[in-house]
């Protein structure tokens, strides 16, 4: 099992070395060579949590230009670019990293495993992750070759429809960016959705059977399935499309027949189960949160788990209703409208048992709550406004106003962010020992919901009056003035409950009060480990023996039927410094698939600049995966 | 056996059939193979009921999808 | 080590990435047959003596030649379904523990798919000098990008094939590791089943 580390060999012994400097826990290199879930979990939320300010920057600069009728702030031209990289940032580098955050740091505590299937795959999926994100963003910084001197960023709207992203109507090489990076974020998350199922399927703890998995487990399962289904469609469409650009193939040409519908259709293939990889975790969250705060088990977990499966289901049979003005004909039409009000059913049928959840029970109001609430509601107020949506004849009037922007705001803000906050301020405590400020933390919930109505509820109705989106201004005196005032305050007070946030998140950091293992008297499992969780999670491998595994450790019946504590069970008293597992074999640090991933932008750059950097690139690469292969995954001491 | 498969549907490529005919016994033919080299050399037939599932699942999804989408944009499938 | 399902991480990793690459070839394959209908139709000037077509076809009382060479495809085919049959081998070999028959059959698989890769880059040439190109109109277009995808994947199957041949040289593969070969097997065959319906759909069925 020597490997690469061959004593002799000078280049064997330099390597060592490096892995040998990751071996110390507080080193930067114990970062970058890390594979251990929690931290790859923790430097995926810090690194999307970036992703989500630079996104909101983007934002606030398009509310100054709409705030007022006829302003000049912004040109059409850069107004279509910041659009572009907001939609785009805000769903491949924020949500879908954020929810992998909290894959990465609890899924495997949740199911009583040491680490996931692949721990070094899951570090590649995060390296992968950083370089296309990097590499999406570094178009703000090339030239295009018409638009000289412009900025170069992509500008034809997150959904790339054809034949606007072709050469002609995109010259530059801000598109080729565009194509390139999700590319690139696209393999991260295939990576990440292969590592996450064969870890839930087959890492769990003995007695942790399928129908024992907390909701959020299962959430997982069905969006990583979700990922490697969708992921591979629109791959397909962007190496169409970027065959198009770079090589003048003709897939989207309609001057010899391509057919910019063929776009239409894989990109919503991949577009709408898309949607429920965005969604389905924040569901997740909210299912573990509710039952721990209502101090009852989740209402009828059975529909839950089911309704969310049917959802991976039914998602791949919707598309189309992203198409309805397209002209597919009737039947196509009436045929989606159906399947999509028909994917409705099991939605409700998930927020009727969080609603049931809550009822009766012991609610404590702490953030986690509060976020919950905030997601349940503005969910649902969304979720409605798509009803709307899925009528044809309704949706021909709302099609591309800012009607649609609002729906998809309150689902996708509304919903995911909110559930996504909700777990921040519920999971804090288990990966840094710290509880959140609490008075902080509820100033950040009412900021940024009063924020978040005052942006996104008057859209609903200067989209109703007409008001188109994509567009960089309007003219005064067709009622949308004042509309878009009120957004464009309610994006600066979104902006407000931010640095609210980030104040409370670095001062709870410093000197929160203390968490101990246990604090909001919790159900599922990673609440039995110490705070900080120790590298090598758990000392002995748990058996479970019910659902809610953790709490039945804690609580029984007694004779006359009243559910009491069990005396001293999971009591806080020895605290786990982190030292005790000298036994347990855990997965090396390796820097094998950060060299790995860091060829990907090299190849990318080199397609649009330099066959030579493909080159470099593709050596990299390989560089990064021989050495990955060779290299023993665990070192023996 | 593979081979003799590839070899007759060689021959009906160059045999005057009706089109329907052709396009039928290609398809089906084909498929024999298919799941020649997917039950025995890949040893579905005789591993986990897991692996089958999750295969079949995702033939089924490709087929079903762009069934669907090609019929609402007028391309035909064969 | 025992798994909660019983089977093995990475054999389940690599069905499962199996399984989403139908996802891929489904998509490359439908776009092909989304065009296949107007392959007469697109040619970047609208001057059809400088069309090229797959199969023989008349337009407007004109006969125009097809591209397809079907028997030298036909040969093409039939090595990449031997190379799957030696890969049977190789795995049977090895789970025996006879490791010299393992590399014997490795290499010969490694070999007939490095033939496949050539006669097809032979097939591109011959195209390229006879006018098709990935410009020319929709079917040099869908026709180069799935072809080459595949071909791909081959060269990819390759490397990974031959990487295990020196691999084992070292005495690296025993019985024991056999599933390193069967892992390689899996993707290698689902390649191969791949062009069996690329060969089908595209070279045999013609609109
Ligand atoms: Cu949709």
């Amino acid at each position: 099992m020597a490997g690469v580390a061959q004593a002799g060999n000078p280049l064997g012994r330099a390597l060592r070395d490096v892995r040998h400097m990751a071996e110390d826990r507080y080193s930067i290199w114990s970062w970058i060579a890390t594979v251990d879930h929690k931290r790859i979990g923790i430097m995926y939320g810090i690194t999307a949590f970036t992703f989500f300010l630079i996104g909101g920057v983007e934002a606030l600069l398009l509310r100054i230009q709409l705030a007022q009728p006829n302003s000049t702030f912004l040109d059409p031209d850069q107004f279509n670019r910041l659009f572009t990289m907001h939609g785009t940032t805000m769903i491949f580098l924020v949500v879908m990293p954020l929810s992998a955050a909290f894959f990465n740091l609890v899924i495997p505590l949740m199911i009583g495993a040491r680490d996931v299937a692949f721990p070094r795959l899951n570090s590649f999926s995060f390296w992968a992750f950083l370089a296309g994100g990097i590499f999406l963003n570094a178009s703000f910084f090339i030239r295009g070759n018409i638009f000289e001197g412009d900025i170069g960023a992509p500008g034809a709207g997150w959904f790339g429809y054809a034949p606007l992203t072709s050469t002609e109507f995109s010259p530059g090489h801000g598109i080729d960016f565009w194509i390139l990076g999700l590319l690139i974020l696209g393999v991260a998350s295939m990576a990440g959705g292969f590592n996450f199922i064969v870890t839930i399927l087959n890492m769990r703890a003995p007695g942790m059977t399928l129908l024992r998995m907390p909701l959020f487990v299962w959430m997982t399962l069905v969006t990583s399935f979700l990922i490697i289904f969708a992921m591979p469609v629109i791959t397909v469409a962007l190496f169409e499309l970027l065959f198009d650009r770079l090589y003048n193939a003709n897939f989207f040409n309609a001057s010899v027949g391509g057919s910019p519908l063929l776009w239409q259709h894989m990109f919503w293939l991949f577009g709408h189960p898309e949607v429920y990889i965005l969604i389905l975790p924040a569901m997740g969250i909210v299912s573990e949160i509710l039952p721990t705060f209502s101090k009852k088990p989740l209402f009828g977990y059975p529909f839950v788990v089911f309704s969310g499966v049917a959802i991976g289901f039914m998602s791949w049979g919707v598309w189309v209703h992203h198409m309805y003005t397209t002209g597919l004909g009737t039947v196509a039409n009436s045929a989606f409208g159906l399947s999509t009000i028909l994917i409705g059913v099991p939605t409700g049928v998930k927020i009727f048992n969080w609603l049931a959840t809550m009822w009766g029970g012991s609610i404590s109001i702490k953030t986690p709550l509060l976020m919950c609430a905030g997601f349940v509601t503005m969910f649902t107020i969304g979720g409605l406004s798509g009803v709307l949506h899925t009528m044809v004849p309704s949706d021909f009037q709302q099609q591309d106003t800012y009607f649609v922007v609002a729906h998809f705001h309150y689902v996708l803000f509304g919903g995911s962010i909110f559930a996504l906050f909700a777990g921040v301020y519920y999971w804090f405590p288990k990966f840094t020992g710290k509880l959140l400020g609490e008075g902080l933390g509820q100033l950040h919930f009412w900021l940024m919901l009063i924020g978040f109505n005052l942006t996104f509820f008057p859209m609903h109705i200067s989209g109703l009056l007409g008001m188109p989106r994509r567009i960089y201004t309007y003219q005064e005196g067709f009622g949308f003035d004042t509309l878009n005032m009120m957004s464009t305050v309610g994006g600066f007070i979104i902006a407000a409950s931010m640095l609210v946030f980030i104040t409370n998140f670095i001062s709870s950091l410093r000197n929160g009060e203390k968490s101990g293992r246990d604090p909001w008297d919790a159900r599922t499992l990673e609440w039995s480990l110490p705070s900080p969780v120790p590298n090598y999670n758990f000392k002995e491998v748990p058996v479970v023996e019910a659902r809610d595994a953790f709490w039945y450790t804690k609580y029984r019946e007694n004779e006359e039927g009243v559910v009491v504590r069990i005396e001293g069970a999971a009591a806080d008293d020895e605290e786990d410094d982190g030292e005790g597992g000298h036994g347990i074999h855990l997965p090396s640090p390796s820097y094998f698939p950060l060299i790995a991933a860091a060829g990907l932008p090299i190849i990318a750059t080199g397609l649009i600049y330099d066959p030579a950097l493909v080159a470099v690139g593709v050596a990299t690469t390989m560089i990064g995966v021989f050495g990955w292969a060779i290299e023993p995954p665990t070192e023996r001491r | 056996m593979l081979a003799i498969i590839t070899a007759v549907e060689v021959a009906l490529y160059y045999l005057d059939l009706s089109r329907n005919a052709l396009v039928g016994l290609l398809l089906a033919l084909s498929a024999l193979k298919f799941a020649l080299v997917v039950l025995w050399f890949m040893h579905l037939r005789f591993d986990n009921r897991l692996f089958s599932t999750l295969f079949v699942g995702g033939i089924v999804l490709a087929i079903g999808i762009f069934t669907v989408a090609l019929s609402t944009v007028g391309g035909k499938l064969v | 080590m025992a798994t909660s399902t019983g089977v093995d991480n990475r054999k389940l990793f690599m069905w499962l990435f199996l399984a989403s690459e139908c996802l891929f070839f489904g998509s490359l394959i439908a776009a092909y047959l989304l065009y296949r209908g107007q392959h007469g139709v697109p040619c970047m000037d609208g001057d059809l003596s400088t069309c090229v077509f797959p199969t023989d076809r008349t337009i407007n009382g004109v006969e125009y030649e097809g591209i397809f060479d079907i028997p030298f495809t036909s040969v093409s085919a039939f090595v990449l379904l031997m190379s799957s049959v030696s890969m049977v081998l190789a795995l049977a070999a090895i789970q025996r523990g006879n490791v010299r028959a393992m590399r014997i059959w490795l290499f010969t698989t490694a070999a007939l798919g490095a033939l496949f890769v050539g006669g097809q880059a032979f097939e591109f040439t011959e195209f390229y000098r006879e006018g098709l190109t990935l410009e020319t109109n929709l079917f040099g277009t869908t026709f180069y990008v799935l072809t080459g995808f595949h071909g791909a994947h081959v060269t990819i199957g390759v490397l990974v094939l031959f990487s295990l041949l020196i691999w084992s040289s070292r005495g690296k593969i025993q019985a024991k590791d056999s599933l390193n070969i069967e892992l390689a097997g899996l993707y290698w065959h689902f390649v191969d089943i791949v062009w069996i319906v690329i060969f089908t759909l595209i070279y045999l069925i013609q609109p």
